[in-house]
């Protein structure tokens, strides 16, 4: 076992810091080499998966993929199109096309205007970052009911647990729907003393001073799943 | 640079009139995660200097025309506090804040991994809370911090710090007297794991030997400083994995 996959789960490095040669290894996300060096772009921990060195960033921005569902908020809108924040660093467009009401042009707000809330699917990542997204497919609609919360898309794994299991055990306890999106953030449909427990639950993902991976949000988090 | 050569600001003992040899750096602590509602954030005091940062995005760079197709925007502000000095700054943007945003966004931008956000913006707010001579070193330290708290890819940390000449000496980071009457200022930023400088600026005349001697201090130091960037953003994420 060599230097690099014996460290690699425990180990926190910075931009710049050496993880180890490249002979050996292929530089994954977050790592990037240079002269026959694994070099860390990013604070985060060292994985190690298949010959693959890869950085599980702490506190890293949101990246829009293909097929990815998020939770957006309209910004602005075109006469054919829709302009959404998904908390990337890119606004998202939903084209009139890929909307599932039947819409004229220019008649966009009638369905949906500036603040709405939507579920919706990442369609396509252009070269250039351009996101667009698609309302139609199962399940994604214009938010009216609930809350949305944010737990940051780092927290999403740990959120919903191996197999689902941590998710189910929040829905089962406080009685609500509760959909998970990729980019972070959490839509809530119950009564309020459900909406009020799930918030309670969350509540530590929001910090943006103490965010995951870190010990001590996690042990917090797993004391509360078995309190419940 | 006030070039008042005739004022003693090294005692016979080769201490400095605060007490510290040549090549000694002025007390540092670097706090990261000061700000809540910023994505990364850095109070760093460094000596009687204390600056705050804050980064915010990559998000979607406004005015569109600032928008490049290949790669973000580093947005700097630079501004001191009207408070920051004994003499009330008058607040908003001048000449010296626009210079020194300039620079520090083209320094920040050699180890930031811009092209990885094509047409978005990053911004960058260092803000002087305390000012005491080498603001813009401990602005683009701090800065660097920030970032890296933000989790922005960059290929390396920058630590910025400077060396000048005061009595024929030269020295490592001058307190405000020394600039005001020093003969020569010149702070550099250094990417401490590849040594590679990142920005120079030189206020004042030095000889080729002063100037290799300034630079070693400055790269001596910078490696202590990189080392204080890394206990830092460790202390904030210490915690394992899952």
């Amino acid at each position: 076992m060599n230097e690099v996959y014996s460290g690699a789960q425990e180990r926190l490095v910075i931009p710049g810091d050496t993880i180890g040669e490249s002979s050996d290894f292929t530089a994954g996300s977050g790592v990037i080499k240079i002269k026959n060096k694994l070099i860390a772009t990013q604070l985060g921990h060292v994985k190690e998966n298949n010959g693959t060195v890869y950085l599980l960033a702490c506190n890293s921005a949101y990246m829009p993929r293909s097929g990815d569902l998020v939770i957006g908020y309209v910004t602005s809108m075109r006469g054919n199109l829709w302009m959404l924040n998904i908390g990337g660093p890119f606004e998202a467009l939903l084209p009139m096309s890929l909307s599932p009401w039947n819409t004229q042009f220019g008649d966009l707000e009638e369905h949906m205007g500036v603040g709405d809330y939507a579920l919706l699917r990442v369609q396509e990542v252009d070269s250039q970052h351009g996101v667009v997204c698609t309302m139609k497919g199962i399940g994604l609609r214009k938010i009216t009911t609930g809350v949305v919360e944010m737990i940051g898309s780092n927290s999403i794994k740990l959120f919903v647990g191996s197999e689902g299991t941590n998710l189910q055990k929040i829905k089962k306890y406080t009685g609500c729907r509760i959909t998970v999106a990729e980019n972070g953030k959490i839509w809530i449909e119950g009564d309020e003393e459900g909406i009020s427990k799930v918030r309670d639950i969350s509540l530590d993902f929001s910090d943006t001073n103490n965010p995951y991976p870190n010990l001590n949000l996690k042990k917090a988090f797993e004391n509360k799943m078995e309190e419940i | 640079m006030g070039g008042y050569g005739d004022v003693e600001l090294i005692a016979k003992d080769g201490k400095r009139l605060d007490g510290r040899l040549a090549d000694e750096l002025r007390p540092i602590t670097i706090e990261v995660g000061v700000l809540p509602a910023a994505r990364g954030s850095c109070r760093m005091t460094w000596g009687l200097n204390i600056a705050e940062v804050a980064v915010y995005g990559p998000m979607e760079a406004h005015p569109r025309k600032i928008q490049r197709p290949d790669r973000a925007v580093l947005d700097v502000r630079y501004n001191m506090a009207p408070f920051s000095t004994s003499d009330r700054i008058r607040p908003g943007y001048n000449r010296r804040s626009r210079e020194i945003s300039k620079v520090t966004a083209e320094a920040l931008e050699s180890i930031v991994m811009v092209e990885m956000f094509p047409r978005s913006k990053i911004r960058v707010e260092i803000e002087i809370l305390c000012a005491e001579a080498g603001t813009r070193c401990c602005g683009i330290t701090a800065a660097a911090v920030a970032l890296a708290d933000a989790g922005i890819p960059m290929k390396d940390m920058l630590v910025s710090v400077a060396a000048g000449k005061i009595n024929d000496v030269v020295v490592l980071d001058l307190d405000k007297a020394e600039d005001n009457y020093g003969q020569a200022d010149l702070p550099v930023g250094i990417m401490p794991n590849t040594e590679e400088i990142a920005f120079l600026q030189m206020d004042g005349d030095l000889s080729p030997e002063e100037f290799d001697l300034a630079m070693e201090y400055n790269m001596k130091a910078a490696k202590e400083i990189h080392k204080l960037q890394i206990n830092a953003l460790k202390s904030k994420y210490d915690g394992g994995v899952e």
